[in-house]
């Protein structure tokens, strides 16, 4: 039988859309299905954490979770990854052991190896956050993992798992992705927490490229120490501008020091706004209020964040700062005038609050 | 005949030539999508939160005559789950009781806030910051329209970021770590991005938030969800897939400030001027040969109401095409240029023949072609065939969209909500596309020197919206 194109054309378009339509209602069913049973999933494990909050977790809670399908249980691992952290740390750890013990983790493990690159990225995800010391090896061969989404995953998970022992294997990972530049990945770095400290710090003394300095004094800023301060005064004064500006936000975020204030002010000569702009802020956190007159003479710098930072600075620096302010709204320069006005209307309104 | 013979050929190849863009677009939009949805899947946005290292944002709300609306916008926006977020408010001169409103929710005074003039506006009346929020600050300014509000707002902000939101809209909580977390790996590239729009009327509202998710009442309002999210989920996804993309709504995207001010804000005289800044900036950007990056991120969604009047439909189509027109008049020069590589050579033609120009193709299609075979000089079976091919592709499409919707973001999950979506699907082929080409041509036509105002769809307010059925 021949089919006249005029017919056979339009019949194939329409005959599409009604397979098209057809799938869109499959789809929806599936999906609707499936959400109502993870609700009901959700709402048992909602139960079993607020016992496991009151008490602690029960031997074999968990057991049958591990005959659920592949599908359900990564959903639910990743409810108990985003959940787990309402727990505090000595029953959030009795509960990952709960859920290797019942058998939940092996998929996990598993997906590490899985041909699809999204798998494996979430095996790491959720090692990091339900795993323990036993995932660093597994986790740390995934930063060779030929994937690049895989392999910062990777660096998120042992930074979850506060692994300082791997960041030597996570900082090789960077530099071979050339991450640097990245800061969700210099954000993951600060998972690592205070504990990094003293090898974040080793590695700054050894860091060379200016987007790696970069980084690694972000997380020292974040972390809120470095072991070698000297180090960061030093880089204070690097060739690189954006490394400069680090480097001051850094001295400003860490334990008050002579030198550091010695540093800053210096800087406020600096060529770049930016890095005058960062000195005075750090003048203004580290709180010696022998920086208020070269603070004061900066008031009236050319560069408008220059200014801005330098009156927040002496805002800081309590009444020694605030004198200075008077004064510098009584200045000739209107720019001055301004600025000094706008920091003694935020003061007074932050010491009302 | 042979005239009719050549237009009728005319016809087809346009029809196949821009579904065949479509059906690309689709298929890009269905890699694109999945990709991201597989980085979202375990994403809460922690590190965004709770780092310390998230880059500080200013938001800034154009506002004229929102006096309906605006408290409840703004206490949306400072519900974002964002670290460091600084709200400006920008009144352009309402003549309503807009900043009333404002003063009396927020508790504002005035403050003594320096104001860099880096971009010029119109003069600024004052500026108000809330006693209770600190990071809220209003910009009182004589009128001047959306773009010099925009402006005036941009000078305000003291953000290396600024997220230009209009004052008629709810961005969901995670929104901005989301837009964010997309740009971050790439962040010395980004100099743009913008996340998708989609219709608010017919969902219920409460706390800033949109709570349920549902469909507009009427047919019109209905139409232009399944419109945005063809525009949204597949054409804008597919054109950042390409490098191309050509505009970031100015409802709800991220600029990079620095070069805000560099290109000198948005402009004043023209009616499209979100597009504009895009174009603007990438010409800036390719002529320094600076490498850059404009981007899309399809889960960001901002939540904004539809006119669902034929009237404001029409107002508001028209304002698109003039929009469209004065963004590709102003850089004409890019246009088939090799020096703006793909924007030169891709997304400008495209827009110059299947956007602007279209109207001219589909009203003469609708036109001719049904009065030529109502005479007699076009054959019955042909023209049917076309007819038949045009809407059921169409259909198609558009039935791909709601599956990749499905398959995705999943905000309209009632069984009812997608077949009604679906039979808007086939209903607004015959009269809406007719009119709204009609509209758009007649715009064409028309749009040099129109006075430059500014626009807004009449607006119910949210605490009136209906919950979804």
């Amino acid at each position: 039988m021949v089919i006249a194109p005029e017919v056979g054309l339009p019949a194939a378009v329409f005959g599409l859309a009604a397979v098209l339509m057809v799938a869109l209602l499959l789809l929806n069913r599936l999906h609707a299905s499936r959400d109502a049973r993870h609700k009901v999933l959700e709402r048992q494990a909602d139960l079993m954490l607020a016992a496991w909050a009151a008490g602690r977790p029960v031997p074999g809670d968990l057991v049958p979770w591990a005959r659920l399908s592949d599908g359900d249980q990564r959903v639910m691992l990743a409810w108990w990854a985003h959940s787990l952290p309402s727990l505090d740390e000595w029953r959030g750890a009795a509960a990952r052991a709960e859920l290797r013990s019942a058998g939940m983790m092996k998929p996990v493990t598993a997906g590490l190896g899985h041909r699809s690159a999204a798998r494996r990225a979430e095996a790491c995800r959720l090692l990091g956050r339900l795993g323990g010391k036993d995932a660093l090896r597994p986790l740390i061969e995934r930063l060779r993992d030929r994937k690049v989404s895989v392999r910062r995953e990777a660096i998120g998970a042992l930074a979850d798992l506060r692994a300082v022992e791997a960041l030597v294997d996570v900082v090789r990972a960077i530099d071979v992705m050339g991450d640097w530049g990245n800061l969700l990945t210099t954000m993951r770095l600060v998972r690592l927490g205070p504990g990094a400290i003293p090898a974040i710090s080793a590695l700054l003394a050894s860091a060379s490229s200016p987007e790696m300095l970069k980084a690694l004094l972000q997380v020292s800023g974040r972390l809120g120490g470095v072991a070698d301060p000297d180090r960061v005064r030093r880089l204070a004064l690097h060739r690189d501008p954006e490394v400069r500006v680090e480097a001051l936000r850094t001295l400003g975020a860490i334990t008050p020091d002579p030198d550091s204030v010695t540093i800053c002010l210096a800087a406020m000569d600096d060529a770049e706004w930016p890095v005058r702009a960062l000195a005075a802020a750090s003048l203004g956190r580290l709180g010696d209020a022998t920086a208020v007159p070269r603070l004061e003479q900066a008031m009236g710098d050319s560069a408008y964040w220059v200014r801005h930072h330098v009156a927040g600075a002496l805002l800081a620096l309590g009444p020694a700062g605030a004198k200075a302010l008077t004064r510098a709204r009584e200045s000739s320069n209107p720019f001055v005038r301004d600025m000094a006005a706008q920091a003694i209307w935020l003061g007074a309104r932050e010491r009302a609050a | 005949m042979s005239e009719l013979r050549i237009f009728w050929l005319l016809v087809t190849g346009f029809f196949v030539v821009i579904n065949t863009i479509y059906l690309i677009q689709l298929v890009l939009a269905f890699i694109a999508v999945r990709r991201r949805m597989r980085t979202l899947a375990l994403e809460d946005f922690r590190d965004m939160r709770e780092s310390g290292l998230a880059p500080p944002i200013s938001i800034i709300v154009p506002a004229y005559n929102e006096g309906k609306g605006i408290a409840v916008s703004v206490r949306s926006l400072l519900e974002l789950r964002y670290p460091r977020l600084e709200l400006v408010v920008v009144n352009d001169g309402s003549t309503d009781d807009t900043l009333e409103q404002l003063i009396a929710e927020f508790g504002l005074e005035r403050a003594p806030r320096v104001y860099w003039q880096r971009i010029r506006s119109q003069a600024v009346r004052g500026i108000y910051r809330s006693r209770t929020l600190p990071n809220l600050w209003v910009l009182d300014k004589v009128n001047g329209r959306k773009a010099d509000a925009i402006n005036a707002g941009i000078n305000l902000a003291s953000a290396p970021w600024v997220c230009v939101i209009d004052g008629d809209s709810v961005i969901e909580r995670d929104a901005m770590s989301a837009l964010m977390s997309a740009i971050l790996p790439q962040s010395s590239e980004t100099i743009a991005a913008g996340g998708t729009v989609r219709i608010v009327n017919g969902s219920a509202v409460s706390q800033g938030a949109v709570t349920t998710t549902g469909l507009p009442r009427t047919f019109l309002g209905a139409a232009q969800v399944l419109e945005y999210l063809r525009a949204f989920l597949f054409g804008r996804v597919a054109w950042g897939e390409l490098d191309s993309l050509m505009i970031v709504s100015g409802a709800f995207g991220v600029f990079r400030k620095d070069l805000l001010v560099e290109v000198g804000g948005f402009r004043h005289d023209t009616i499209g001027e979100d597009m504009d800044l895009i174009v603007r900036m990438h010409r800036h950007m390719r002529s320094r040969r600076r490498p850059y990056r404009v981007e899309f991120v399809p889960d960001p969604v901002c939540w904004t109401e539809c006119p669902e009047t034929v009237q404001g439909l029409r107002r508001q189509r028209e304002r698109w095409q003039r929009g469209l027109g004065e963004t590709l008049a102003h850089s004409q020069e890019m246009l088939a240029n090799p020096r703006y590589g793909r924007i030169g050579l891709l997304a400008m033609p495209y827009f110059m023949v299947f956007e602007y120009l279209a109207p001219i193709m589909e009203v003469a299609g609708f036109v001719i072609l049904p009065f030529a075979w109502a005479i007699g000089l076009l054959e019955q079976a042909p023209f049917l065939l076309f007819l038949a091919s045009a809407v059921g592709y169409g259909l198609c499409l558009s039935l791909m969209t709601l599956i990749l919707e499905e398959c995705s973001f999943r905000r309209y999950r009632a069984p009812g909500q997608l077949l009604r979506l679906a039979a808007v699907a086939v209903l607004e082929n015959f009269g809406l596309r007719q009119l709204e080409s009609w509209w758009r041509l007649v715009a064409l036509i028309t749009w040099r020197g129109r006075p430059q105002t500014w626009h807004t769809t009449p607006r119910q307010g949210f605490q009136t919206a209906v919950a979804g059925r």
